[in-house]
C-alpha cells in the first residue's frame, strides 16, 4: 500500500522519516513511482514560464516614490505653477489617436523617450553646463516644456481605462502636482537650488513616465 | 535555496549596486530592470491575480529603493528583494479583502484548451492553471517550498504557523494538483479546472 503524500514528500525532500514509515516505503513500487512523480511536479513548477511585468509598472513605482519624497517635505503655500495639459473632458476618437501617433512619431522617437527612468540628466550628461545653475534649470525646464507639448498633442486619455492604469495615471499626475506645489513653496530662494534641481529632475522623470503610458494607451486604442 | 523560475536578468554589477545605495536613479532603474521579471512572476504565481501582482511589484520596488541604502549584504540581493516581495504577497493573502480561488485567472480562461497548444506547453498550462486553482495558502506554501526553496520551518515563521501546518498544506496542495493536472495518458482530465469557470 502506498504511503501518504506527506511521508512521500518527506522522502522526496530528504527529510528524516520514522522507522515505521521507512519500513513501509522500502520496496514499494507504487511509492517509488509517486515520489518520482512528486519530483517531476516540483521540477515542472520550477520550469513554469516567467511573466513580463506590465509596461506601466515602473512608472507607478516612480510616481509612488516621488509622492513619498514630496510628502515628507514641509508644506506651505498654495500652488502657483499649473500643469498645462488639458482636462479629460474630450478624448480623441481612435482614428484621431492613430493619426496623431503617426504624425508625432518623429517627435516621439526612441532617443526622446528612452527607457522609463532614463530621462536626460542635464546635470551630469550635458558637457559644459555643470557649473552654471541657471543654464541647468533652463535645460530642465525646456525639456519639461517639450514633454508638456507632447502630452498636449496626444490629447486627453481615454475615459475607460483599467483600474491599474487609472491608479498609475493618478499616481503620476498626483506626484507631478505635489512637486509643482513644492516648487512653488521654494519660490526663488537661491539657497534652495539643490532642492529645486532635484524636484525638476523628478518632475521630468514623472512626465516621461506619463508620456510613455499615454503613448502606450494611444497605440493600444489605435490598433 | 532553489533558483526560482522567471528569474530574469540577474547581472547587476557591484558598481550599480553601490550607485543604487547612494540614491542614483539610473541604478534604481537598472535594479528594477534586473529583478522585476522575477518578482512579478513570483507574485503572479503566489497570488494568481494580475492586479494583486501589479500591486506587489510596485510595493516591493518602492520598499527596495527606499531601503537599499540599508542593505547590508547578509543575504544576496536577490534573496533580500524576494523576501520583501514574499512579505507583500503574504500581506495580501492575509488581507480580509482577499477572496481565495473565487474565479479563474483571466489568462487561464483565455488560453486554456487552445487546440494548437500541445505536449509540454499544454502540460505547463495545465500545471499553471491547477496551481492558480489551489486555495491561496496551499498555493503559497507549494510555491515557497518547491520553487523558492524555503524550508517548512521558514514557511511556518512567515505564516505564523507550525512546521506541521506547512507540511500538511504542501501534501494537500500536491494531492490537489494531482487531481487537477491532466496526465499524459489522459486518465485525469483538466475538467475540474474548466468546470469552475
Amino acid at each position: 500500500m502506498r504511503a501518504d503524500t506527506e511521508a512521500l514528500l518527506s522522502l522526496r525532500d530528504g527529510e528524516p522519516l520514522d522507522a515505521a514509515s521507512l519500513r513501509r516505503l522500502a520496496g514499494c513500487e507504487d511509492s517509488e513511482r509517486e515520489v518520482q512523480r512528486l519530483r517531476d511536479c516540483r521540477a515542472a513548477l520550477q520550469a513554469l514560464p516567467a511573466f513580463d511585468p506590465p509596461a506601466h509598472a515602473w512608472a507607478g513605482v516612480q510616481a509612488r516614490l516621488a509622492q513619498l519624497d514630496t510628502q515628507s517635505a514641509p508644506r506651505a503655500a498654495a500652488p502657483l505653477l499649473r500643469r498645462r495639459w488639458p482636462s479629460r473632458a474630450a478624448w480623441l476618437p481612435v482614428a484621431a489617436a492613430l493619426g496623431l501617433v503617426a504624425l508625432l512619431w518623429p517627435l516621439l522617437a526612441p532617443e526622446r523617450i528612452a527607457s522609463p527612468a532614463m530621462v536626460d540628466d542635464p546635470v551630469t550628461h550635458a558637457p559644459g553646463l555643470a557649473a552654471d545653475v541657471t543654464v541647468r534649470f533652463a535645460a530642465l525646464q525646456r525639456q519639461s516644456h517639450e514633454f508638456d507639448e507632447l502630452l498636449h498633442a496626444l490629447g486627453d486619455p481615454p475615459e475607460l481605462v483599467s483600474a491599474g492604469t487609472a491608479l498609475t495615471l493618478n499616481g503620476i499626475e498626483g506626484g507631478i502636482a505635489l512637486i509643482d506645489d513644492r516648487l512653488n513653496q521654494l519660490g526663488t530662494d537661491a539657497g534652495a537650488d539643490a532642492e529645486r534641481e532635484r524636484l525638476w529632475q523628478q518632475r521630468l522623470e514623472l512626465m516621461n513616465a506619463l508620456l510613455q503610458l499615454r503613448l502606450a494607451q494611444a497605440q493600444r486604442y489605435a490598433f | 535555496m532553489t533558483k526560482p523560475s522567471g528569474g530574469g536578468k540577474r547581472d547587476i554589477t557591484p558598481a550599480e549596486l553601490a550607485g543604487a545605495m547612494r540614491g542614483d536613479r539610473q541604478a534604481h532603474a537598472r535594479l528594477y530592470e534586473c529583478f522585476a521579471p522575477g518578482i512579478y512572476t513570483l507574485a503572479r504565481r503566489m497570488l494568481a491575480e494580475p492586479a494583486l501582482a501589479d500591486d506587489v511589484l510596485q510595493e516591493t520596488f518602492v520598499d527596495v529603493i527606499r531601503g537599499i541604502g540599508g542593505f547590508r549584504g547578509d543575504a544576496s540581493l536577490d534573496t533580500w528583494i524576494r523576501r520583501i516581495a514574499i512579505n507583500h504577497c503574504l500581506m495580501h493573502l492575509r488581507s480580509p479583502w482577499h477572496v481565495r480561488g473565487e474565479a479563474l485567472p483571466e489568462d487561464l480562461v483565455a488560453t486554456h484548451g487552445g487546440s494548437d497548444v500541445q505536449g509540454s506547453a499544454q502540460r505547463q498550462l495545465d500545471l499553471a492553471g491547477a496551481l492558480a486553482c489551489l486555495p491561496a495558502v496551499s498555493r503559497a506554501v507549494v510555491w515557497l517550498h518547491d520553487v523558492e526553496g524555503y524550508t517548512h520551518r521558514e514557511i511556518a515563521g512567515l505564516l505564523g504557523r507550525t512546521p506541521s501546518f506547512s507540511k500538511s498544506q504542501l501534501a494537500r496542495a500536491h494531492d490537489r494538483l494531482r487531481g487537477l493536472i491532466s496526465d499524459t495518458d489522459g486518465d485525469e482530465a483538466c475538467e475540474p479546472i474548466l468546470k469552475r469557470s
